[in-house]
C-alpha cells in the first residue's frame, strides 16, 4: 500500500517536473524567416580607441541593443594586429571587428583576405576619403596629429618647424611609431615631404626630442609639464580639457596629419548581423553624435556638429599621406626610426 | 585485496603523471619544439634570429646588469638590517622585524607604479625639490635602469633579510664568544667570525634575489618601456604581443629558452650554496646571542632604520594613494584637486576593472583549491611510496615555479593555442588557460607544504588502517588527509595570495572579458590612464591586505605578515 502510494507520488512528481521543464525550455520554433535579422549575441571588437572612450561606447551600444554583449580588447595598433595574427595562427580569429588608428593596417588585412566586404546604408553620407573604394573599411572616427603643448609653454608653437626651436630643447615628445599606428602615419608623412624628410627627425633628435610609448602617456606627460611640446592626437587634448588639465593644442600652419581611423568587419565573424549593426551604429548620425559627446572626436559626417572649439572636417588643413606607401614601407619606416631614436 | 590496493596506488600514480603531463610536460615540450621550428620546418633559425638581433643581445645585457645590481643592493641592505635586528640593542627591534618585511605585501609592479609618482620626472619629490631649489630639471629620473634597480632592491631585500635573520638567530654563539674571549673586539668578531659563517646563507639569499629579479616583468615594463629600455622578459613580451613579423612566436620561444638558461644557472649556484650551508654553526637550541651595545650610535641608527621603513613601505603607498585621489594627472595634490571620481570610474564605469577583480578572486580560489587536492596525491607519492620515478615527479611539479613566468606563459600559449582534439575546445583566449597556467605555476607551493606535513605522519597509522581492512583510497581519505589537513590548508593560502597579485603570466594570457586585476592596472598604466591605474592599484593593495589579514587569522599567525 505504502509502496503503491509512493510510486504514484513519484509518477506525479516526474510528470509535474517534465511539464515544468517543457515550459522552461523556450520553444524551439524559429521566428518567421521573413523577420529582419536582429542584432544579438556576442561580438568582440579589437581596437586602439582609448579605454575610457571604449568603455563609454560599449555601454552606449549595449544600451541600444540590449540583446548584445560587446567585448572590447584594447591595445596599441601593433598589439591589436599581433593578437589577430596569433589568433589566425591558432586557427580562429576571435575578433569580429577591428578598429585601429589608421588605414594602412586595413590595406594589409585586405591583401591577406581577412576583411568582409560590406556596404552600409550610411556609406553614401561619407566623402570618398572616409571610405575604402572597394567597400572593405570605413572611417569610424577622424583623428589628427597636431602639436600639443603645456599651458605654461612659452613661446607657444605654431608650426611643425617650430618644434626645432631650442626653447623646447629636451622637452619634446613624439609617440613611438613602433607602437602607435597614428604616429607611424605621421612619421611616414613627414619623411615623404620634400621640405621635411628624414632630416626633420634628425633635427628633432638633435633638439632633444624623445620617443614616448603611446599617445595617452605623452598627453599626461605634456599636461604634467614633463614635456613642453609634443606631437599628439587632437581629441586627446579636448578630452581632458574639461577636467582642468593644463594642456593645449594648435593646428599647425603647414597642416595636420589627417587620419581617418577605419573600422572593418573580419571575414571570419560568426555574428555578421551584429557586427554590421555595430558598424552601422558607428557611421550613423546618432553614432557620430555619440563619438563627439563621448570621445571628443571630429565627426566623419558633415551633418554632425563638431565638438566645441574643433573645426569641421572640411575646414582642416591637411598634409598629404599615402597610406598605401605606409603599408609598403612599414618595416623601412620602423627601422629608420629605430636608427634615429632607438638609443 | 592486495591486488586491489596495488591497483589504486598505481591508479593514483597514473593520475598524477597524467595531470603533470598536461599541466607541465606538454607545454614545456611544445616550447622546446617550437623553438626549433621556423616556417613550419625543423631549423635553428629561431635561435639564430634570437641571438643575432642586436636588441635581444642588448636586452640580455640589461637583464644581467639590472639583476646583478639589484642583487648586490638587496644583499647589502638585507644583511645589514638583519644584523641590526638580530645582534644589536636597536630600539624598536620587534616593530622593525615586521616592518622590514612589509614590502613583500606589495607586488613589485605596483611598487614601480608608486615610485613613478615619487621620482618620475614630475613625481612629488622631484616637483618639491624643483620648487625648493628653483631648478628647471627634475632632480632624478626614475625611468630606466637606475629606477628599475631601486624598485627591485626595495622589494627584494626582505628575501635576504629573512634568511640572514633566521641564520643569525640560530647561529651557535659559542664561536663568537670564543673569539671574543680570545680578545677580539666586537666589530672585528662580527667581521672575522660571524660574516664568514653567514656567507653561504647570504649567498643563497642573494642568488634567490637574482633569480627573482631576472624573471621580473612588471618593474622593467613600467619603468623601461617609455625609455625603450628592455630586459629579456619585456623583450619577449614585446615580440609576443607586438611583433607582426612571421615566426615571431618561434623566435620568442628561442628567447625564452635563453632566459630559462640564464635563470637556471642562478638556480644551480643557489642550490650549490644551500648544500654548502651545513656548517656546525646552526644549533637547534635557542641561545642568547651576542648583542652589540650601540651606545650613542643607537639614535642615528634608529633614525636610519625608520627612514628605510618609510622609503620602502610608507612613501610608495602614500604616493599612489595621492595620485588616485587627484582629479587630473599632473595637478598638485591640493584639497581643491582631490576627488573620488577615479575610484568611481574604475569600480562603476570601467567594466574591465570590475571584471578583473572578480576574475582574479575566482581564479585564486579555484587554483588554490585544485592545487590543494592535487598536491595531496602528488606529495603522497613523493613522500610515502617507493615508486620509481617519484623524484622525477618532484622535479616536474617544481619546474613551473622555478622557471621565469614569461617562459611558462609562452609555453601555455604554444600548447593551448590550437583547439584540443576530440572536443574541439580552445583554451587560448578563455579564462581556462589562465587557470591551467596558475595551477601549474603554483603547484610547487602546494606540493611542498603537503610533503612537509606528510613527512610528519608516521606510516604506522596508515598501516593500522590497512590491517583493519581499509583499502588504499579509504585509508588515504580517512587517515592521511585528515592528518595533513593543516598543511593542505596552509598550502591553499600560499597559492591564493600569489594568484591575486600575479602579473607576468596574466599579461600574456589574458583576453577580452578574462582580465585579471593586475593586468587591468598594468593596461591602464600602459595606455596612459595614470589616475585610473593608481585608483585600481590602491584597491588591489586593499584586497591583498585583507587577504593577508584573513590568512594570518585563519592560520593562527603562521602565514602572512
Amino acid at each position: 500500500m505504502n509502496d503503491k502510494r509512493f510510486s504514484l507520488a513519484l509518477l506525479l512528481a516526474l510528470f509535474t517536473l517534465s511539464i515544468l521543464v517543457a515550459c522552461a525550455t523556450p520553444p524551439a520554433a524559429a521566428p518567421s524567416p521573413a523577420a529582419p535579422a536582429e542584432a544579438k549575441g556576442k561580438i568582440a571588437i579589437y581596437t586602439s580607441v582609448p579605454q575610457p572612450i571604449a568603455d563609454k561606447i560599449q555601454a552606449d551600444f549595449q544600451a541600444k541593443f540590449p540583446g548584445v554583449t560587446l567585448d572590447i580588447f584594447r591595445g596599441g595598433t601593433s598589439e591589436v594586429v599581433a593578437k589577430i595574427m596569433t589568433e589566425k595562427a591558432g586557427g580562429e580569429i576571435i575578433a569580429d571587428l577591428v578598429w585601429v588608428a589608421e588605414p594602412s593596417t586595413y590595406e594589409d588585412f585586405k591583401a591577406q583576405d581577412l576583411l568582409l566586404k560590406y556596404t552600409p546604408a550610411e556609406a553614401s553620407a561619407l566623402t570618398d576619403e572616409m571610405k575604402d573604394k572597394d567597400g572593405y573599411y570605413y572611417a569610424g572616427r577622424l583623428i589628427n596629429m597636431v602639436i600639443a603643448y603645456n599651458s605654461a609653454t612659452d613661446p607657444k608653437p605654431k608650426s611643425w618647424k617650430d618644434l626645432l626651436n631650442p626653447a623646447y630643447k629636451g622637452k619634446i615628445g613624439f609617440p613611438s611609431p613602433l607602437n602607435s599606428g597614428a604616429a607611424e602615419g605621421a612619421v611616414k608623412t613627414f619623411a615623404d615631404l620634400s621640405n621635411f624628410g628624414w632630416k626633420y627627425f634628425d633635427d628633432l633628435k638633435a633638439n632633444g626630442a624623445k620617443q614616448v610609448a603611446n599617445n595617452s602617456t605623452l598627453r599626461d606627460q605634456i599636461a604634467s609639464g614633463e614635456f613642453k611640446v609634443g606631437v599628439l592626437l587632437d581629441y586627446m587634448v579636448r578630452e581632458v580639457k574639461p577636467k582642468g588639465a593644463t594642456i593645449e593644442y594648435v593646428w599647425p600652419d603647414e597642416g595636420a596629419v589627417f587620419i581617418p581611423s577605419p573600422i572593418a568587419i573580419l571575414k571570419t565573424t560568426k555574428n555578421p548581423v551584429t557586427a554590421k549593426a555595430f558598424l552601422d551604429f558607428v557611421l550613423s548620425k546618432p553614432g557620430q553624435e555619440t563619438m563627439v559627446k563621448l570621445g571628443f572626436f571630429i565627426p566623419i559626417r558633415a551633418d554632425v556638429t563638431p565638438p566645441e572649439g574643433a573645426p569641421s572636417l572640411d575646414k582642416i588643413k591637411r598634409l598629404p599621406t599615402d597610406w598605401k606607401a605606409v603599408t609598403r614601407d612599414r618595416q623601412a619606416t620602423k627601422d629608420k626610426w629605430t636608427e634615429i631614436f632607438g638609443k | 585485496m592486495k591486488r586491489l590496493r596495488l591497483n589504486s596506488g598505481q591508479a593514483t600514480l597514473a593520475f598524477a603523471v597524467l595531470v603533470l603531463t598536461i599541466l607541465v610536460v606538454y607545454p614545456l615540450a611544445q616550447l622546446v619544439y617550437q623553438s626549433i621550428q621556423y616556417n613550419q620546418q625543423w631549423s635553428l633559425q629561431s635561435y639564430l634570429a634570437a641571438m643575432t638581433s642586436e636588441s635581444n643581445l642588448l636586452a640580455l645585457r640589461h637583464s644581467l646588469e639590472v639583476s646583478l645590481a639589484a642583487m648586490l643592493g638587496s644583499t647589502v641592505l638585507g644583511t645589514f638590517l638583519a644584523w641590526l635586528i638580530a645582534r644589536t640593542d636597536l630600539p624598536g627591534r620587534n616593530f622593525f622585524r615586521t616592518a622590514f618585511v612589509l614590502p613583500f605585501l606589495i607586488p613589485p609592479f605596483i611598487g614601480a607604479l608608486a615610485w613613478l609618482q615619487i621620482l618620475g620626472p614630475v613625481g612629488y619629490l622631484n616637483k618639491f625639490l624643483m620648487t625648493l631649489t628653483g631648478a628647471s630639471e627634475p632632480f632624478w629620473n626614475i625611468y630606466g635602469p637606475a629606477g628599475i634597480v631601486l624598485v627591485m632592491m626595495l622589494h627584494e631585500y626582505p628575501t635576504v633579510f629573512i634568511s640572514v635573520l633566521g641564520g643569525l638567530e640560530r647561529m651557535n654563539p659559542e664561536l663568537e664568544e670564543a673569539a671574543q674571549i680570545s680578545g677580539g673586539r666586537i666589530f672585528r668578531v662580527m667581521r672575522d667570525v660571524t660574516l664568514p659563517l653567514m656567507m653561504p646563507t647570504i649567498a643563497a639569499g642573494a642568488l634567490l634575489v637574482f633569480i627573482t629579479d631576472i624573471a621580473n616583468f612588471g618593474v622593467p615594463a613600467i619603468l623601461g618601456f617609455s625609455e625603450n629600455y628592455y630586459v629579456l622578459t619585456t623583450q619577449i613580451y614585446n615580440v609576443i604581443t607586438r611583433s607582426t613579423q612571421p615566426n615571431s612566436l618561434n623566435i620568442a620561444a628561442a628567447m625564452s629558452i635563453l632566459l630559462a638558461l640564464v635563470s637556471g644557472l642562478g638556480i644551480f649556484l643557489q642550490r650549490f650554496y644551500l648544500s654548502n650551508k651545513e656548517f656546525a654553526v646552526i644549533s637547534g637550541k635557542s641561545m642568547q646571542p651576542n648583542v652589540v651595545k650601540l651606545g650613542a650610535h643607537r639614535y642615528w641608527l634608529f633614525a636610519l632604520a625608520l627612514t628605510l621603513f618609510v622609503i620602502a613601505t610608507v612613501a610608495p603607498l602614500v604616493a599612489i594613494l595621492l595620485t588616485a585621489l587627484v582629479r587630473a594627472y599632473g595637478l598638485p595634490p591640493l584639497p581643491e584637486n582631490l576627488t573620488l571620481q577615479n575610484f568611481y570610474d574604475v569600480l562603476m564605469l570601467n567594466q574591465s576593472s570590475r571584471r578583473g577583480i572578480v576574475n582574479s578572486l575566482g581564479l585564486a580560489v579555484t587554483a588554490a583549491t585544485i592545487i590543494s587536492l592535487l598536491s595531496a596525491f602528488i606529495a603522497y607519492i613523493i613522500v610515502k611510496t617507493k615508486m620509481r620515478g617519484r623524484a622525477l615527479l618532484d622535479f616536474i611539479s617544481n619546474a613551473p615555479y622555478t622557471l621565469p613566468g614569461t617562459v611558462v606563459a609562452l609555453a601555455m600559449i604554444l600548447a593551448w593555442l590550437k583547439p584540443l582534439p576530440l572536443i574541439d575546445f580552445r583554451l587560448y583566449n578563455t579564462i581556462w588557460i589562465l587557470l591551467v597556467a596558475y595551477v601549474a605555476r603554483y603547484l610547487a607551493f602546494g606540493v611542498r607544504t603537503a610533503a612537509g606535513s606528510l613527512a610528519q605522519v608516521h606510516s604506522s597509522l596508515e598501516e593500522a588502517a590497512r590491517i583493519s581492512g581499509a583499502g588504499w583510497l579509504q585509508s588515504f581519505r580517512d587517515i592521511v588527509i585528515p592528518l595533513i589537513r593543516p598543511g593542505l590548508f596552509a598550502g591553499w593560502f600560499l597559492v591564493f595570495i600569489p594568484c591575486l597579485r600575479e602579473l607576468t603570466i596574466s599579461a600574456l594570457l589574458w583576453s577580452t572579458r578574462n582580465e585579471t586585476i593586475g593586468v587591468v592596472v598594468f593596461n591602464l598604466q600602459q595606455s596612459g590612464n595614470t589616475s585610473a591605474s593608481a585608483a585600481l592599484a590602491v584597491i588591489m593593495i586593499a584586497v591583498l591586505l585583507i587577504a593577508n589579514l584573513i590568512t594570518r587569522r585563519l592560520t593562527g599567525g603562521k602565514l602572512g605578515y
